[in-house]
C-alpha cells in the first residue's frame, strides 16, 4: 500500500466515525496539536470530530535529508473526538487492522506517555502506541488547554505517518518509502529536507529571524486587543515557527528563550480566552 | 456463604501504577466487609494492565443481628419539669425505632445523655456491599489521574467496565457513567468479544482461556521459565539486578510470551550502559550476557500475547532496536568529534533548575565547592587536583547529544568520553560516580574523589532549592530532594570519610547569594542542615537503630561518618552492666548542671577536699586525655572502657557527697568537677539516652 493510499484510507475511516475531514492547516506548525482546528476547538464545551493531515516542521529534527528516521517536516495524520466515544481505544485499533494489519501477528500496546506542551498552557494523559515495538501513534486526552483544566474532554489520536508507512511497506529508510505508484518519498522530499535542515542551521538570518519574531508577536497582540481570534493566532503561530528556527539555529540562550516561551504563551493564553469568552457570548 | 468477585476494567493502566492499585483495592474491600460486620474469609487482589479485581471468599450472606448503644439529646432537654419525654427525645425513639421507656441515661464528661439500646436485625451482604462498592472506586488514588467524562470522576485511565458477583448475582454497581455487568472481555486479540460468566469460579476459569494470567506473581514465574527456557540451551543470561524491569513489564502484559532477538554488531562496540539504555528504557526489553559475561549482540523481549506469529513481532522489535541503536551510535561519533571539554562552555545555554541558573553557574559552584571540601577531609593534594577537574568536567555531558536523548546516562556518557579520549581514570571514574547512589539498593561510589563529587553535588542542589523557597514536606519529592539527602547521608556514613557538612552548606549557600541567586535565602543554612538531620535519623531508623542514634544525634554534622563505629562499640558494651550505671550517672549529672555549659578542663586548685570529689577529680583528669586520644583514634570501645571506669567514682561521689552545699564556693566547685565530667563523657556518647 503506498503512502498516499493508505492517507486517503485512514482519512476516509475516521470520516465513516463522523468526523469532519479537514485540509492541513496552511502554516508552518510543529505539530497538528497547534493548528487551530485542535488548539482551540478543544477549548469549552462544544463537541467537535475532526481528522486532517498536518504537515509538522521541527527544524532542530531536520538532518540534512541523510538521516533514515530523522525528518524537518513529517507528516501527522490528526484525530481529534470531543467528548470521546466509550469504544474510542477500539475504534483506533480498527482503523489499523482496515490498513491490513493483522492482530493475532502482532503485538500492539498502548505504553504510558504524558503529554504536556506549556507554551500552550496545555497538558494531556495518554499512551505511545506500540506496534511491534515501533512508536506509531501518540493517543491522548486533553485535561488542560489554555492554562485551564478543560470542561469536556477531547481525544486526540496522532498517527505518525512515516514511521506507520515504513511499517505497512517494510522499508528501514523513509526515503524509500512508495509515495504514489514510481514516485518515491525521497523524490518528493529529500531535496526539501536538505535545503531547509541548511536554511535552519547554518543560513537563518538571526537578526532578521528576531525582527520577525517582535513583529508578529505585536500584531498577534493587537488583534487579541481587537477581539480577533483567527489572526491573532496566526500571527502566534508564525512566532512559534520562527522561534523554533531561530532554536536550531543554535542563537537562542537561556534565559532568553525562556523568555520567548513566555511570549508566546502570553499570546497562546490570550487567544485561548477570547475563544472561550465568544463561546460564552453564544 | 458465597465468593465476591469484582472487576474494575480499563483502558491500559500506566505499569508503575497496578501493584499499588491492587493492594489499596484489597485492602478496602476488607475494611468495608469488616466495618459492615460482614463475615469473611480471605480477601485477595489480582491485576493487569487492563484489570483491577479482588476476590473475597466464604464471604456471609447475611450479617448476624447485634446490639447497638446510641447517643441520644441531654438528658436535661430530654425530659420537662413535671419528667414526661420532651419533643427532642421522642423525636431521637422515632428515628431509633425505640420506645421511651426503653431508654437510660448516662454520664458522659460530667454531662447526662439519654441512651438507647437498640437491636440491628441481620442484613442481606449484597445490599451492604452494592452500598460500599459505589464509593470504592473513589478511594483508589494514583499519582497521576485523569477525566474523562462529564461527571469529573478521576483515576488513572478510563473505566470501561465494572463487574461484580456474589457467586452468581449480579450486584449493582455504577462509576463514571458504567454500569456493572456479568461481562467482560479478554486479551485484546482483533474484535472485542464480550465473555459472560456465571460465577467467580467461572470467570477465573473463562480468562485463562481468554489469554489473561490475572495473578502478577504468575505472569513474572511464566517470564522467568520461559526466559530460563529460551537463554539456558544458548548458554546465556540475563543481568542478576533486573527487578526492576522485570515488575515493569510483568505489567505491561496480560499474557506473556519471551522471545530472544538479534542486535546488530555494533551493539557490541557501543558502551554496555548506552545499549542497557537503549533496550531497558525504550523497548523495556532485557541486554543479554554470554558465560563469560560479556554482553552478546541479543535482546529477550516480552510480547502482550501468544507465540503464534512471533517471528513477526521480533523481526519488528529487531528493527526498532537497530534503529535506536544506530541513532545512538550516531549521537556518540558526532558528539565525539570534540573534547568533553568543549561542551563545559555550551553549559550555559542549560538551566540548572527554574530560577537557579546555568548549568555553567552550577560548574564553577562545583569548582569552588571542590577547593574548599578538601580542606578538611583528609584528601591528598593530588586528590585535590583530580576533585577539582572533575568538578570542572562533571556537567559537561548534559550537553552532549547523547545525554539529551538519554537522560538517566548521565555521568556515564561523560565519562565514556572522557576515557575514549585518554583521560584520566580517576577523574572518568569520579565523573561516572556522581549520581550514585540512585536507589537504597545501589552502593556509593567506590572512589573517593566520586564520593565527595557526589557529596559537593547534592549540597549544592539542595541547598538552591530549598532556597527557591520549596517546602520538602509531604510525600511527594518533586526535585529528588529526599534521594539527594540520601545519597550524603549514605555516602559519608558508609564511606567513613568525615566531611564537614556545616562548613560545606555554609559554603554551597555563599556559592549561590554570589551570584545573586536565590529568593528565599533567609535561614538557609539552618534549614539545609535540618533537613539533613532529618535525613540522618530516618537513615537509623530504617536500620532500626533509632535508640542508639538518639545517644549521639547532639555530635557536630562533622562526626557523622563515626556514629555507625560508635554505635558498633555501644553494642559490644552493651551487656556490661557498668553500662547501666553510667546512663545512671550521666543523666544525673546532666540533670544537675542543667543550663551550665560542659567545660574541657578545671582549674588545678579547685576547692575540691572530700575523699571521694578528690578521687573523682583524679579518676577524671587521668581519663580525660585517654578518651581525647581513642576518640582521635576513633578506638570506640576502649573509649567507652574508659568512661566505664568512671562510674564507679560518680557513684560514690553522689552517694557520700552533697553538690548542693550551703556554702557558695564549695557548691560551684563541685557543680564545676560536674560539668567536667559532662564534657568527658559526651567526647563518646550521651550515655543518659541509653535507658
Amino acid at each position: 500500500m503506498n503512502f498516499e493510499e493508505m492517507v486517503s484510507k485512514l482519512e476516509r475511516f475516521w470520516e465513516d466515525e463522523g468526523c469532519t475531514l479537514l485540509f492541513p492547516y496552511d502554516q508552518e506548525v510543529g505539530a497538528g496539536t497547534l493548528s487551530p482546528y485542535t488548539f482551540l476547538r478543544v477549548l469549552g464545551r462544544k463537541p467537535w470530530k475532526a481528522v486532517y493531515v498536518q504537515p509538522s516542521r521541527r527544524p532542530a529534527d531536520g538532518r540534512y535529508g541523510e538521516n533514515p528516521n530523522r525528518l524537518y517536516m513529517h507528516h501527522q495524520l490528526q484525530v481529534i473526538i470531543k467528548p470521546p466515544t466509550t469504544d474510542i481505544q477500539d475504534t483506533y485499533l480498527r482503523s489499523l487492522y482496515m490498513l491490513g494489519l493483522k492482530p493475532a501477528e502482532h503485538d500492539i500496546r498502548f505504553v504510558e506517555d504524558n503529554w504536556e506542551t506549556p507554551v500552550l498552557g496545555a497538558a494531556g494523559v495518554g499512551w505511545e502506541v506500540w506496534l511491534d515495538g515501533m512508536e506509531v501513534t501518540q493517543f491522548t486526552y486533553f485535561q488542560q488547554a489554555g492554562g485551564q483544566e478543560v470542561p469536556v474532554v477531547a481525544v486526540e489520536i496522532t498517527y505518525g505517518l512515516e514511521r506507520l508507512a515504513m511499517f505497512v511497506q517494510e522499508k528501514k529508510n523513509v526515503y524509500e518509502l512508495i509515495w504514489h505508484e514510481g514516485v518515491t518519498y525521497g523524490d518528493l522530499r529529500q531535496q526539501v529536507e536538505r535545503e531547509n535542515s541548511i536554511y535552519s542551521f547554518e543560513q537563518a538570518d538571526i537578526d532578521a529571524l528576531v525582527a520577525m519574531f517582535d513583529l508578529c508577536e505585536r500584531e498577534s497582540q493587537r488583534m487579541i486587543d481587537r477581539k480577533l481570534i483567527t489572526p491573532a493566532y496566526e500571527y502566534l503561530l508564525k512566532c512559534s515557527h520562527t522561534f523554533n528556527v531561530l532554536d536550531a539555529r543554535g542563537s537562542v540562550g537561556v534565559s532568553q528563550r525562556m523568555a520567548y516561551l513566555a511570549r508566546v504563551r502570553r499570546l497562546a493564553h490570550g487567544c485561548a480566552n477570547l475563544y472561550l469568552e465568544n463561546e460564552n457570548h453564544e | 456463604m458465597s465468593d465476591l468477585l469484582i472487576e474494575i476494567l480499563t483502558e491500559e493502566l500506566p505499569a508503575r501504577f497496578v501493584d499499588n492499585a491492587q493492594a489499596q483495592l484489597v485492602e478496602h474491600v476488607a475494611a468495608h466487609l469488616d466495618e459492615s460486620f460482614i463475615g469473611h474469609g480471605d480477601v485477595r487482589g489480582y491485576s493487569t494492565p487492563r484489570r483491577l479485581v479482588v476476590l473475597a471468599r466464604d464471604v456471609k450472606d447475611q450479617t448476624a443481628p447485634r446490639t447497638t448503644e446510641v447517643k441520644g439529646p441531654a438528658k436535661a432537654s430530654s425530659f420537662d419539669a413535671q419528667g414526661n419525654a420532651t419533643q427532642a427525645l421522642l423525636g431521637f425513639c422515632r428515628g431509633q425505632g425505640v420506645d421511651p421507656t426503653d431508654t437510660y441515661t448516662v454520664d458522659v464528661g460530667g454531662k447526662s445523655y439519654v441512651y438507647a439500646r437498640k437491636t440491628v436485625p441481620g442484613q442481606k451482604s449484597s445490599e451492604l456491599i452494592e452500598a460500599f462498592l459505589a464509593r470504592l472506586p473513589h478511594e483508589v488514588t494514583f499519582p497521576k489521574m485523569m477525566h474523562w467524562e462529564e461527571s469529573g470522576f478521576q483515576f488513572a485511565r478510563p473505566i470501561r467496565g465494572l463487574l461484580a458477583l456474589f457467586d452468581s448475582m449480579v450486584l449493582h454497581w455504577e462509576v463514571a457513567g458504567v454500569r456493572s455487568s456479568n461481562t467482560t472481555y479478554g486479551l485484546r486479540i482483533g474484535k472485542p468479544k464480550p465473555i459472560t460468566v456465571v460465577s467467580p469460579e467461572d470467570y477465573m476459569r473463562r480468562l485463562r482461556e481468554a489469554f489473561v494470567i490475572l495473578d502478577p506473581a504468575e505472569r513474572r514465574h511464566l517470564i522467568e521459565k520461559q526466559a530460563d527456557k529460551v537463554l539456558k540451551p544458548l548458554g546465556l543470561r540475563l543481568a542478576d539486578n533486573v527487578t526492576d524491569l522485570l515488575d515493569e513489564v510483568v505489567n505491561l502484559v496480560e499474557y506473556p510470551s519471551v522471545f530472544l532477538g538479534d542486535l546488530p554488531q555494533i551493539a557490541t562496540e557501543l558502551p554496555e550502559n548506552v545499549v542497557r539504555s537503549v533496550l531497558q528504557q525504550q523497548m523495556h526489553s532485557f541486554l543479554v550476557y554470554g558465560e563469560d559475561g560479556n554482553v552478546v549482540p541479543r535482546f529477550l523481549s516480552v510480547r502482550n500475547g501468544l507465540t503464534d506469529f512471533i517471528d513477526i513481532v521480533r523481526r519488528g522489535n529487531e528493527s526498532v532496536a537497530n534503529a535506536r541503536l544506530l541513532d545512538a551510535a550516531f549521537f556518540i561519533r558526532e558528539d565525539t568529534r570534540e573534547p568533553l571539554e568543549a561542551y563545559v562552555a555550551r553549559l550555559d545555554t542549560l538551566i540548572f533548575m527554574d530560577k537557579l541558573g546555568t548549568m555553567a553557574a552550577k560548574t564553577l559552584r562545583l569548582e569552588r565547592l571542590a577547593d574548599c571540601v578538601t580542606d578538611f577531609a583528609s584528601v591528598t593534594s593530588e586528590e585535590k587536583a583530580t576533585l577539582i577537574a572533575a568538578a570542572h568536567l562533571s556537567k559537561a555531558d548534559l550537553a552532549t547529544s547523547m545525554v539529551k536523548e538519554y537522560t538517566s546516562l548521565q555521568g556515564e556518557i561523560g565519562s565514556v568520553y572522557l576515557s575514549r579520549a585518554g583521560g584520566s581514570q580517576d577523574i572518568v571514574s569520579a565523573i561516572r560516580e556522581q549520581y550514585v547512589p540512585r536507589s537504597p539498593a545501589e552502593d556509593i561510589p567506590a572512589t573517593r574523589v566520586g564520593q565527595l563529587l557526589g557529596v559537593i553535588d547534592k549540597i549544592d542542589t539542595l541547598a538552591g532549592i530549598l532556597g527557591t523557597g520549596f517546602n520538602p514536606s509531604g510525600s511527594e519529592d518533586p526535585y529528588g530532594l529526599r534521594r539527594a539527602g540520601n545519597g550524603i547521608v549514605r555516602t559519608i556514613v558508609e564511606s567513613r570519610e568525615p566531611v564537614d557538612l556545616e562548613t560545606l552548606v555554609t559554603q554551597a549557600v555563599e556559592g549561590y547569594q554570589a551570584a545573586g541567586l536565590l529568593p528565599h535565602p533567609e535561614n538557609l543554612q539552618q534549614r539545609v542542615l535540618d533537613y539533613l538531620k532529618g535525613r540522618i535519623a530516618q537513615y537509623f531508623k530504617e536500620k532500626q537503630l533509632t535508640r542508639e542514634y538518639t545517644a549521639l544525634e547532639y555530635l557536630p554534622l562533622v562526626e557523622l561518618s563515626s556514629i555507625p563505629e560508635r554505635i558498633h562499640a555501644l553494642h559490644e558494651a552493651g551487656g556490661d552492666a557498668t553500662l547501666v550505671i553510667l546512663a545512671d550517672s550521666h543523666r544525673r549529672i546532666q540533670n544537675i548542671t542543667r543550663g551550665l555549659s560542659a567545660v574541657t578542663s578545671i582549674p588545678p586548685d579547685l576547692l575540691l577536699t572530700d575523699p571521694e570529689e578528690v578521687v573523682l577529680r583524679e579518676s577524671a583528669d587521668a581519663a580525660a586525655p585517654r578518651i581525647l586520644e581513642l576518640v582521635a583514634m576513633r578506638k570506640y570501645p576502649e573509649a567507652i572502657r574508659t568512661c566505664e571506669e568512671l562510674a564507679a567514682p560518680i557513684t560514690a561521689f553522689f552517694d557520700r557527697v552533697l553538690v548542693m552545699a550551703t556554702d557558695e564556693r564549695v557548691r560551684s566547685a563541685r557543680l564545676l568537677l560536674l560539668c567536667y565530667l559532662k564534657y568527658i563523657l559526651g567526647l563518646v556518647c550521651d550515655y543518659s539516652r541509653l535507658t
